[in-house]
């Protein structure tokens, strides 16, 4: 993301944005990106309006007139126009990622880079970044990182899961649940019983009720009756390609 | 509407960003909790002795130098590392403007914060002067902000270059350790590691300017990618040096006394031995307005030379005294002449304007930076001077009849009945 970002060099190989090069055409490349990083600090003098400002001076908007229509529109989009003139050192997680959000956008950029952005946040403000986002998603590219399945159910119309600099599946959400399509088991067992399970298949879920437990799986070939076969999530897929032995034990 | 050209474009860019950085400064309780400490301490020495303001403009810009030299380096060093500490970096630089006028925005906002704290501690000593006196001679302040803000300058190139390029507040205190050398007071290093002589300071600002275009041209370089670095940057950083180099050499060259190098004549006036009885030691010296004085120039007058340094209450007292004897003896053919012990050339000027002098106050070129000032001043030494303030009163031939030192100069009626006494064996 940061390479992307036209923050750090790659060290090897090289990456393109609308044709430009990361390592060369630096300028280019962030006069077209909006980057919402997973972790960034803001001045906490600042008030939301001033830090938006400054930032979008940063991006060159120097008529005045100009950076307060595109100001006010974002605060008033972002929910953050009762709080323009407070000091954002005060403000809760939530609404410092808001004003993440809008200093992201405040060049209408053709690409925007969200590193994370639901990370650390409480369920009320997830859902609103994570509906935010999904808005956005119809003007413009959004290349979002994450580990919340949720939040790609929620957004992405095509994913990629990298592990380790490996791409181990790109396509869309339909796509990716085919990937673990009648390979997603429940298996009723006893607690005794679950140290052999997990031992043998990759889990995705257990559920304790009563004195049984229901274990999901994901297994290309299960071994026994008590096997159930369930409807797959994203969650099971995501743990599926993300597995590191072949049998989906881990 | 936003301006269209790329000067315009980078100007406007500039001078908002500043503004902005002055603000994120501004805001904060350390900034204020400068201000007021630093106006404090300036209405505390601001009260100084003397007809006009120009000890007390003097003394502040001396305190501001020296302290307000560590505070800028220390301020420096924070803002320059501020991105790092706050995490805001990944956001600025992840933004389209060119780092060149990041750095330099960031620079001048701190300074401009600064140059408040200097206002800060200037107001409070002029508060301070209004209640012991008035205001008299007012424009020795603004000669000695100048001066002050020239040297808080190069402090904050130097701090903020070590701390931006090294990413590290503890790299531009270094510069701090060489502000305490200065403060040492040895003579090897009056001449030319001085950025507090005003005399240095054609050579320190050259110098810090090209600092700062070092900084904007080495800072964050890979980040650039294929774009050059402003034409400015790259071309100031050579051309800001050679100035600074070419005035340091002149310095050197001059051996801190251009009057010295453009005649090597007048290396003989330390050789000179002046005591009651003997010839007036002569001299040809630039007064407040640059002009070259010499004794020669008041030939049949009765002259009263006063050797005086501006770090001595003492001696405000003295040139007082010496403008009475002008007002009072002018016409029958008295002339005071006062002769600046200081490292500092800069000083002369400032005591003529501040305390409103209407005789020629002449700054001895030769007075290396010394635990004391008279141990290497040629004209101190030929007048076997050890003690300042220090007047000599000759005859209309220029033979000396009188010295008198320490308080007897100036306090009472000792060198004003002894002028009279003149007057009566050598009426006009």
């Amino acid at each position: 993301m940061s390479i992307l970002a036209t923050l750090i060099d790659p060290t090897d190989g090289t990456a393109l944005i609308d044709g430009h090069d990361v390592r060369r055409e630096k300028d280019a490349i962030r006069q077209l990106l909006g980057y919402l990083p997973q972790d960034f600090g803001l001045y906490p003098v600042l008030s939301a309006y001033e830090t938006l400002d400054y930032m979008a001076l940063l991006c060159n908007i120097l008529d005045p007139a100009d950076r307060k229509a595109r100001i006010d529109m974002l605060l008033e989009r972002m929910n953050l126009t009762s709080v323009r003139d407070r000091a954002v050192g005060g403000f809760s997680g939530g609404m410092r990622q808001r004003v993440g959000l809008a200093q992201a956008l405040l060049n209408s950029p053709k690409l925007l880079i969200v590193d994370e952005p639901t990370a650390g946040l409480d369920p009320e403000e997830r859902i609103r970044v994570r509906s935010m986002l999904a808005e956005l998603g119809g003007e413009r590219v959004i290349l979002l990182s994450t580990h919340l399945i949720e939040d790609v159910e929620a957004v992405a119309d095509k994913v990629a899961i990298l592990h380790k600099g490996e791409v181990r599946f790109v396509g869309d959400v339909a796509g990716m649940l085919a990937e673990v399509r009648d390979k997603v088991w429940q298996i009723d067992a006893s607690p005794e019983e679950l140290p052999g399970l997990r031992g043998k298949y990759l889990e995705t879920g257990l559920l304790r009720e009563g004195g049984r437990l229901h274990i999901r799986v994901v297994a290309e070939n299960p071994e026994g009756p008590s096997f159930r076969k369930v409807e797959p999530t994203l969650e099971d897929a995501y743990i599926w390609l993300m597995r590191e032995g072949k049998n989906g034990a881990n | 509407m936003a301006p269209t050209s790329g000067t315009g474009k980078s100007l406007t860019s500039i001078l908002s960003l500043s503004i902005m950085e002055w603000k994120i400064g501004w805001r904060t309780l350390m900034f204020r909790l400068i201000v007021s400490a630093v106006a404090l301490y300036g209405f505390s020495i601001g009260g100084e002795p003397g007809r006009g303001v120009a000890l007390s403009a003097y003394s502040t810009a001396e305190a501001a130098c020296l302290y307000l030299g560590f505070g800028a380096i220390v301020w420096m060093s924070l803002v320059a590392v501020r991105e790092t500490t706050l995490r805001t970096d990944i956001l600025v630089f992840s933004k389209p403007q060119p780092g060149e006028w990041l750095a330099l925005s960031k620079f001048v906002g701190a300074y401009l914060q600064l140059l408040a704290f200097l206002l800060a501690m200037f107001i409070g000593s002029m508060i301070s002067r209004m209640f012991a006196g008035g205001l008299l001679g007012f424009e020795a302040y603004i000669v000695q902000y100048f001066r002050a803000a020239a040297v808080l300058f190069f402090a904050s190139t130097a701090a903020y270059m070590l701390a931006l390029l090294f990413d590290s507040a503890l790299a531009g205190t270094t510069v701090g350790l060489y502000w305490l050398l200065i403060q040492s007071g040895k003579s090897f290093l009056g001449k030319f590691y001085f950025p507090t002589y005003s005399q240095n300071l054609a050579a320190y600002i050259p110098l810090g300017l090209a600092l700062l275009c070092a900084t904007l041209y080495f800072y964050r370089k890979s980040r650039r990618g294929n774009r050059l670095p402003a034409v400015w940057v790259s071309y100031g950083v050579p051309v800001f040096a050679l100035i600074a180099a070419w005035q340091f050499w002149t310095v050197i060259r001059n051996g801190h006394d251009p009057e010295v190098w453009l005649n090597p004549a007048m290396e003989r006036m330390g050789d000179q031995d002046a005591a009651v009885g003997l010839r007036a030691a002569g001299f040809l010296l630039p007064d407040q307005n640059g002009k070259l004085t010499g004794l020669s120039d008041f030939n049949g007058k009765i002259l009263v030379i006063a050797l005086w340094s501006p770090r001595d209450p003492d001696s405000v007292m003295l040139l007082d005294r010496l403008n009475e004897i002008q007002a009072r003896f002018a016409s029958q053919g008295v002339q005071p002449i006062a002769v600046t012990i200081c490292e500092d050339t800069g000083a002369t000027a400032t005591f003529a304007r501040g305390e409103a002098l209407r005789y020629p106050v002449v700054a001895d070129w030769g007075t290396y930076n010394a635990p004391r000032g008279t141990d290497f001043s040629p004209i101190a030494t030929a007048y076997r001077t050890t003690t300042l303030p220090t007047v000599i009163i000759t005859d209309r031939r220029r033979n000396v009849k009188d010295i008198l030192s320490g308080i007897e100069s100036y306090d009472g009626a000792g060198v004003l009945s002894r002028v009279q006494d003149r007057l009566k064996e050598e009426p006009k």
